[in-house]
C-alpha cells in the first residue's frame, strides 16, 4: 500500500525533495524568535549596552523575509505536487472505467464510483499538503528543538523532553477517541440523511395518512442521537486544545521554578532561561499537530486502498493485444445461448442469418430476450455458449472498439449528455458542422432544432430534461445516422406517450435511417415491422417463427396473435 | 435550484431567526460569555505571572519563584479550564441549534405542498438540512464563539499593554493590524475565487457523474477516447483553477507570518531601548512578549473565523427560504365540525390545470354514499387528478368538491384524509416492519396488545397475509433498504392493507392492482364486498375486470367524462368502453397462451 502510494508521488520526487528541504529551512528559521530574543537580552539588554543593538533586529527581520519565502515557496510546490497527484489519479481513475464492462456498471451504483474520484482523491492529497510534507517539519523542528536544549541545559532540557512525551501521549490519546466519534457521527448523519430522502419521497403518502406526527417523531430519535453523537465529538475537541495549552504554559511554569534559582546563582543566563520558555511553547504546535497528522494519514490510506481496489479490478471491456480486422458480410447467430447471471437463460439456443443489405425485424412479448440479443451483439455482455460471427469471424477475436463503430446501436432511452445539440450528435467524434446537420436533416431532426434557441449550439440540460422524449428520440436517431454504421441495431419498443403529429415523424425518421442499410430492428411500431425483410418472432429466449410478414399471417402462429394484439389498432391510428 | 419568488426583506429574518434560536438558550449564552471573559482574563495573568517571575530572578528574590512558578501553572490551569466550558457551551448551543432548526424544518417539509417538492430536488432539500445545518452550527461554535474570544483578547491586551507601555503598544499593534486590514480587502475576492472553484469541482464531478450514467452509449459509440480527453480537460481546469487560487492564498500566511515576526522585531528593539532608558522592567518587557503572543493566536484566526460567519449567514438564509414558504394547502381556521359520514361525493363543474394545460375541464359526478364508482381511460386523461383533488393534494382551480354535502375546503384537513384512504398509483413503504408501515394511519401506535385483530384483518382483506410466511418475521419483518425486498404485488398488497386497516367510509384504489395477479384482485375485490359497514369505493383501473361490477362507471378521455354506466349499459353503446373491453379479452387470451401454467409472478 505504501509503496504504491510512493509510485504516485514518484514523478514529483525532485519538487518533493525541494519541498521538504523547504521546510527543514522553515523549521529553522522558525526558531529565530527565541534564539534573537535570549541573544537581546543576553548581550544587550541585561548588560545595557546598546551598540549595534539594531543590527540584531535587522537581522531578524531579514530572518523573517527568508522565512515568508520559504514558506510560500513550500506552500505552492506542495499545492503544484498534490494537484499534479490528484490530476493524474483522477485520469487514472476515469480510464479505468471506460476500460470496465458494462456488468461493473449494473453493478456499482454510480453514487459510489462519483465519490471515489472526487472525495477519495482529495482525501490522498491530504496526504501531500497536509500529512507528509508538513509532518516532517513538525517531526524536524521537535528533534531540533530538543537537541538545541539539551546542548545548552541537559537539565532543564529533560524536563521540557519529558513535557513533550506527556503532551504527544495526551494527543495520541485524544485524536484516537476523535476520530472514533467522527466515525460514529458520520455514520449519524448518513441515517438523518436516508431519513430525510425516504421522508421527502413518501411525502405523499404520509399527509394522506395523517402520518406527519409519527414519522416527526421518529425523525426526532435520529436528530437526537446526531447530535449526541456530535456532542460527544465536540466535548474531546474542547479538551484537546485547552489541555495543550495547560501542558505549555505548565511547562512555562516549572521551567520558572526550576530555571529561576539557576540564574541566580548563575548558572544560567536569564536570556537562556526566555528562550527556554519560548522554545517549549513552540514545541506544544508540532506535537500537537503530529497526532493530527497520523490521523489524516489514517484516512487517506483507507480510500487509497479503496481507489488500488478498483484500478486493480481487471479491464472487462479491453481487448486483447492481437485482433483480427473486422471484415463486413453475414452475421451469423449460431446456438447462442446467454445468461445475466448463473443458469437464468435469456437467449437459449438462437441462430440465425442476417445478409448484407438485409432488414430484418425481431418481434416478441416484453422480457424475450429481444434486446439482450443486441447486447452481446455488441459485446456489452459474452455469450456463454455458440458463436456470434461478423463475415464469418467469431466477434471474441475482433477489436471491441471496431465492432462498436461498425455497429451503430438506437437505444431504447436516449441518453442526452450535457451539451450541445451538435455535440450530442457527433459525440466526441470529430465531424464537420455540415455532416451533423446533413445526418439530423435526414431524420428529419432539423426542424426542431432550429427551433431552438442557437439551433446546433443550444445546450441541452442534463439527461435532456428541456426537450420531449420524441425529441430526444430524433437526436439519437441523428446520432446513429451520423456514425454512418455498417449494421444497424434499432431498439424501438413502446415508449411514453409521444404526441400524433410527433409519432409520425418518428416513423418516417425511422424508415429513413435504416434505409439501405443492414438493420436489426427490435421492433414495436407496425410501420417498421411491415417493411421489414423477415421477421423473427422470440419467445423466452427462443425463435419460435421466421418468415415475412405476409407468410407468418397466413400460418395463423403466435405472429398473427401479436399482430392482431398490439399492431393492428396502428392502423386505425390517426 | 430552488428559489422563493420574491424576498424583498433579505438581511433581516436571518437575524431574527439565529436570535431566535439563540435566546432559547439564553442560560447556555450566558454561561458560555462569561467563560469568555473569564477565560482571557486568566489567561493575561499567566504572562503577568511570568514577567513578576523574571523580575524576581532579575532582582534575586529567589524565595519568591516557586510561588509564582505555581501562581503561572494554577492560572494557565484555571484558563484552560475556562477554555473548556466556553468550548463545551458554544458547542453545545450550536449543535442544539442545529438539531432543533432541523426539526423545524423537517415540519415545516410535511406540511409542504405537491406543488413544492415539483420545484425542488430532493438533493436540494437534503443539501439544506445536512450541509446548512452545519454551516449554521459552525457559526455559532466556531464563529460567534472565536469571533468573541479574539475581540475580548485583543481589547484587553491592548489595554493592559497601554498600561505597561504606550509606545510600544502602539507600534507593534499598528504593525500587527495590517494583514488584518489587508485580509478584509482582499476576503471576498478569495471568498468568490473559492466558490468558483468549488464550481469548478462540482463540474468534474457531473462529468464523471454523466459519463457513469450514459456509459452504455459511450461503449456503443466507442466514445471511450474522447470521454477520456473531456474529462481531462474538465480536469485540468479544476487543477488549474487550484493552483491560480492557491497562488494568492498561499502567500496570505507568510505575509501574516511576516507581519506577525515584524511586530515583535520592533517590540524587541524597541523594548530592549526602553528596558535600558529604565522606562520598563525587564520583567514588564518579558510580559509584553508573551502578551502578544497570547493574542497573536485568536486574532490570527479571525480571517478564518469570518468566512464561518459568512457561510453561516448564507445557510440560514437558504433554510429560511423555505421556512418562509406557506404551505399552499392548510386546514381552514375555522373548519365545519364534521357529522357522521354517509360517504357522498360530489364533484361540481371541477377545473384543474398543470402547468398551464388543462387536466381536467367542468367536470361534475355525484358518487352516492356505499357504491363504488369504476374510472377508465387512457394514460394523461385525469383519472389520478381526480384522487388528489378528492384528498386535497392540489384543490380545484375552478368548481368545488362536497363532501357529505360540505366542501371539502371547509373540513378539517386531518378529518378529511383519515375518512378518505387512497391507495396510490406508486406504492411506497418505509424502510421500517411491515406491521408499523401498515398502521401508518392508525391513531394509536403499534405496540402491545390491540395492535393484532385489526393488522390481521387487514392483511388478510388484502390478501397479503398469503405471502407472510415467506417473511422472517411475519408481520414485524423490517422491508426495504434496510431489510428484505418486497415484489411489486407485495408492496401493492402492503398498501391496500394500510388503506383498509382504519374502515375508512371512503376508500380509493388507484391503479391498486397493475402488480397483483388477476385471482388474487378477484378475491381482494370479493373480501372488500362483503366486508360489514357501507364503503364508498372509487377504483381506477387499466384492466376492465377490475371494474366491471362497479354500480356505476365512467370513461375519461383528456379530462371529461366520455361515457357513464354500468357495464351492461356501456358495452350496449358500443363505444370506447366496449373497445376497450374487447382489446383486453384478446389481451388476456394472449397472457394464458403466454404463460400455459396461468399465474404470474
Amino acid at each position: 500500500m505504501n509503496r504504491r502510494l510512493w509510485r504516485l508521488i514518484r514523478p514529483h520526487s525532485r519538487l518533493l525533495t525541494v519541498a521538504i528541504v523547504l521546510v527543514l529551512v522553515l523549521s529553522l528559521t522558525e526558531l529565530a524568535g527565541p534564539y534573537f530574543t535570549q541573544q537581546a537580552i543576553d548581550r544587550y539588554i541585561a548588560p545595557r549596552r546598546l551598540d549595534g543593538y539594531q543590527w540584531l533586529a535587522i537581522l531578524w527581520f531579514l530572518v523573517l523575509i527568508v522565512n515568508g519565502l520559504a514558506r510560500y515557496a513550500q506552500l505552492q510546490l506542495t499545492n503544484v505536487i498534490g494537484q499534479g497527484v490528484m490530476f493524474n489519479l483522477r485520469n487514472a481513475i476515469f480510464a479505468h472505467w471506460q476500460r470496465m464492462g458494462v456488468a461493473f456498471f449494473d453493478r456499482t451504483a454510480v453514487g459510489e464510483l462519483v465519490s471515489l474520484i472526487s472525495n477519495d482523491v482529495d482525501a490522498i492529497n491530504q496526504v501531500f499538503t497536509g500529512g507528509l510534507i508538513l509532518g516532517v517539519g513538525n517531526v524536524v523542528s521537535a528533534v531540533f528543538i530538543i537537541v538545541v536544549l539539551l546542548l545548552i541545559n541537559w537539565s532543564l532540557a529533560l524536563l521540557v523532553l519529558a513535557m513533550a512525551v506527556v503532551m504527544l501521549l495526551a494527543a495520541t490519546l485524544i485524536t484516537r477517541q476523535m476520530r472514533q466519534a467522527q466515525r460514529w457521527t458520520r455514520s449519524r448523519l448518513g441515517s438523518i440523511n436516508g431519513f430525510i430522502q425516504e421522508a421527502v419521497s413518501g411525502v405523499t403518502t404520509i399527509q394522506l395518512f395523517n402520518a406527519e406526527g409519527r414519522i416527526r417523531a421518529d425523525f426526532e430519535v435520529v436528530n437526537q442521537e446526531y447530535s449526541r453523537a456530535n456532542l460527544h465529538s465536540a466535548t474531546l475537541f474542547s479538551i484537546f486544545l485547552p489541555l495543550m495549552n495547560w501542558l505549555g504554559a505548565a511547562t512555562a511554569g516549572l521551567l520558572l521554578w526550576f530555571g529561576g534559582g539557576q540564574v541566580i546563582h548563575h548558572l544560567l543566563t536569564l536570556g537562556t532561561l526566555v528562550l527556554f520558555i519560548q522554545f517549549a511553547e513552540r514545541l506544544t504546535t508540532p506535537v500537537r499537530d503530529l497526532a493530527d497528522k497520523l490521523a489524516i494519514f489514517q484516512t487517506a490510506v483507507a480510500s487509497a486502498e479503496r481507489i488500488f481496489t478498483l484500478l486493480d479490478r481487471p479491464a472487462t471491456d479491453a481487448d486483447p493485444a492481437t485482433t483480427s480486422a473486422v471484415q463486413p458480410g453475414v452475421l451469423s447467430f449460431d446456438h447462442v445461448w446467454f445468461a445475466y447471471q448463473g443458469e437464468d437463460w435469456v437467449v437459449r439456443d438462437v441462430s440465425f442469418e442476417v445478409a448484407p443489405g438485409e432488414k430484418v425485424a425481431i418481434v416478441g412479448a416484453t422480457g424475450a430476450g429481444k434486446s439482450s440479443l443486441i447486447s452481446v451483439l455488441i459485446r456489452f455482455y459474452d455469450i456463454q455458449r455458440g458463436t456470434i460471427r461478423l463475415g464469418g469471424q467469431d466477434i471474441r477475436g475482433l477489436d471491441r472498439r471496431e465492432i462498436r463503430r461498425r455497429i451503430g446501436v438506437v437505444f431504447q432511452d436516449p441518453f442526452i449528455f450535457t451539451g450541445t445539440v451538435g455535440h450530442n450528435i457527433s459525440l466526441g467524434e470529430s465531424m464537420t458542422p455540415d455532416r451533423v446537420e446533413q445526418a439530423a436533416a435526414a431524420v428529419y431532426a432539423d426542424p426542431f432544432i432550429r427551433r431552438l434557441r442557437g439551433g446546433y449550439d443550444y445546450v441541452l440540460h442534463e439527461r435532456g430534461s428541456d426537450i420531449s422524449t420524441g425529441q430526444k428520440q430524433l437526436l439519437s436517431f441523428a446520432r446513429a445516422f451520423a456514425f454512418e454504421p455498417d449494421i444497424l441495431l434499432v431498439l424501438d419498443e413502446a415508449t411514453a406517450s409521444v404526441d400524433p403529429e410527433t409519432e409520425r415523424v418518428i416513423q418516417a425518421s425511422l424508415l429513413k435511417l435504416v434505409a439501405g442499410r443492414t438493420s436489426i430492428i427490435i421492433a414495436h411500431r407496425l410501420s417498421t415491422i411491415e417493411h421489414a425483410d423477415r421477421i423473427i418472432v422470440l419467445h423466452k429466449g427462443q425463435v419460435v417463427e421466421t418468415g415475412t410478414h405476409a407468410e407468418l399471417l397466413t400460418r395463423q402462429g403466435v405472429y398473427s396473435r401479436l399482430y392482431e394484439l398490439q399492431y393492428k389498432d396502428q392502423l386505425a391510428a390517426p | 435550484m430552488f428559489e422563493v419568488g420574491e424576498q424583498p426583506r433579505r438581511r433581516r429574518p436571518v437575524i431574527k431567526l439565529l436570535r431566535a434560536s439563540l435566546m432559547r438558550h439564553w442560560r447556555l449564552l450566558t454561561i458560555g460569555v462569561v467563560a469568555i471573559l473569564l477565560a482571557n482574563g486568566l489567561e493575561l495573568l499567566a504572562p503577568f505571572y511570568i514577567g513578576q517571575a523574571v523580575d524576581a530572578i532579575t532582582r534575586a528574590q529567589e524565595g519568591r519563584i516557586p510561588l509564582l512558578a505555581l501562581a503561572v501553572i494554577v492560572a494557565a490551569g484555571a484558563a484552560a479550564l475556562s477554555q473548556f466550558v466556553r468550548r463545551i457551551c458554544f458547542s453545545g448551543l450550536g449543535y442544539r441549534v442545529e438539531m432543533e432548526l432541523r426539526s423545524q424544518l423537517f415540519a415545516h417539509l410535511l406540511k409542504l405542498d405537491q406543488g413544492f417538492f415539483q420545484q425542488i430536488r430532493t438533493g436540494d432539500i437534503m443539501a439544506r438540512a445536512t450541509n446548512d445545518m452545519t454551516a449554521v452550527q459552525a457559526l455559532i461554535t466556531i464563529g460567534i464563539s472565536n469571533m468573541g474570544n479574539a475581540i475580548v483578547i485583543f481589547v484587553a491586551v491592548v489595554t493592559l499593554m497601554l498600561l505597561i507601555d504606550w509606545q510600544l503598544t502602539v507600534f507593534s499593534v499598528c504593525l500587527f493590524a495590517v494583514p488584518h486590514i489587508v485580509l478584509i480587502f482582499i476576503g471576498p475576492y478569495t471568498r468568490s475565487r473559492s466558490r468558483r472553484l468549488q464550481e469548478q469541482f462540482a463540474a468534474l464531478t457531473a462529468r464523471a457523474q454523466e459519463n457513469l450514467s450514459g456509459i452504455r452509449v459511450v461503449k456503443a459509440y466507442a466514445q471511450e477516447e474522447s470521454e477520456k480527453r473531456g474529462f481531462r480537460a474538465v480536469n485540468q481546469e479544476y487543477m488549474d483553477k487550484s493552483l491560480g487560487f492557491a497562488r494568492i492564498y498561499n502567500a496570505l500566511w507568510p505575509v501574516f507570518a511576516i507581519a506577525d515576526g515584524a511586530a515583535s522585531v520592533v517590540l524587541l528593539y524597541l523594548g530592549g531601548v526602553h528596558v535600558v532608558q529604565g522606562r520598563i522592567s525587564l520583567g514588564q518587557f518579558v510580559q509584553f512578549m508573551t502578551y502578544l503572543v497570547v493574542m497573536s493566536g485568536p486574532v490570527l484566526g479571525i480571517g478564518w473565523v469570518v468566512n464561518y460567519l459568512f457561510q453561516g449567514a448564507a445557510s440560514l438564509r437558504r433554510i429560511e427560504e423555505i421556512l418562509d414558504r406557506p404551505p399552499a394547502i392548510e386546514s381552514p381556521s375555522s373548519p365545519h365540525q364534521p357529522a357522521p359520514v354517509r360517504g357522498e361525493i360530489r364533484f361540481e363543474d371541477v377545473s384543474f390545470s398543470y402547468d398551464g394545460h388543462p387536466v381536467l375541464e367542468r367536470f361534475s359526478l355525484l358518487i352516492p354514499g356505499g357504491s363504488t364508482l369504476g374510472i377508465v381511460g387512457p394514460v394523461g386523461s385525469g383519472k389520478t387528478t381526480l384522487v388528489r383533488l378528492l384528498v386535497r393534494l392540489h384543490d380545484p382551480v375552478e368548481g368545488r368538491i362536497l363532501f357529505d354535502g360540505v366542501d371539502i375546503r371547509e373540513l378539517p384537513l386531518e378529518w378529511l384524509r383519515s375518512q378518505i384512504r387512497c391507495v396510490l398509483q406508486e406504492p411506497f413503504l418505509f424502510s421500517d416492519t411491515l406491521a408499523r408501515n401498515i398502521a401508518l394511519g392508525s391513531p394509536s401506535p403499534v405496540s402491545g396488545e390491540g395492535r393484532g385483530g385489526g393488522l390481521e384483518r387487514a392483511s388478510e382483506l388484502s390478501q397479503l397475509s398469503a405471502d407472510l410466511d415467506q417473511f422472517p418475521d411475519g408481520l414485524e419483518t423490517v422491508i426495504g433498504e434496510r431489510g428484505i425486498t418486497l415484489s411489486g404485488g407485495q408492496k401493492q398488497r402492503a398498501t391496500i392493507a394500510r388503506a383498509v386497516l382504519t374502515h375508512p367510509p371512503v376508500l380509493v384504489l388507484d391503479d391498486a392492482f397493475s402488480s397483483v395477479d388477476t385471482s388474487t384482485e378477484e378475491s381482494i375485490l370479493m373480501g372488500l364486498r362483503s366486508a360489514k359497514g357501507a364503503q364508498t369505493r372509487l377504483v381506477i383501473a387499466h384492466r376492465v375486470s377490475t371494474i366491471k361490477d362497479s354500480d356505476l362507471i365512467v370513461v375519461l378521455e383528456a379530462g371529461r367524462a366520455v361515457e357513464q354506466g354500468t357495464h351492461s349499459q356501456l358495452l350496449e353503446r358500443r363505444g370506447t368502453y366496449a373497445r376497450l373491453y374487447g382489446h383486453q379479452r384478446l389481451e388476456d387470451d394472449l397472457l394464458q397462451w403466454r404463460n400455459p401454467d396461468g399465474g404470474s409472478r
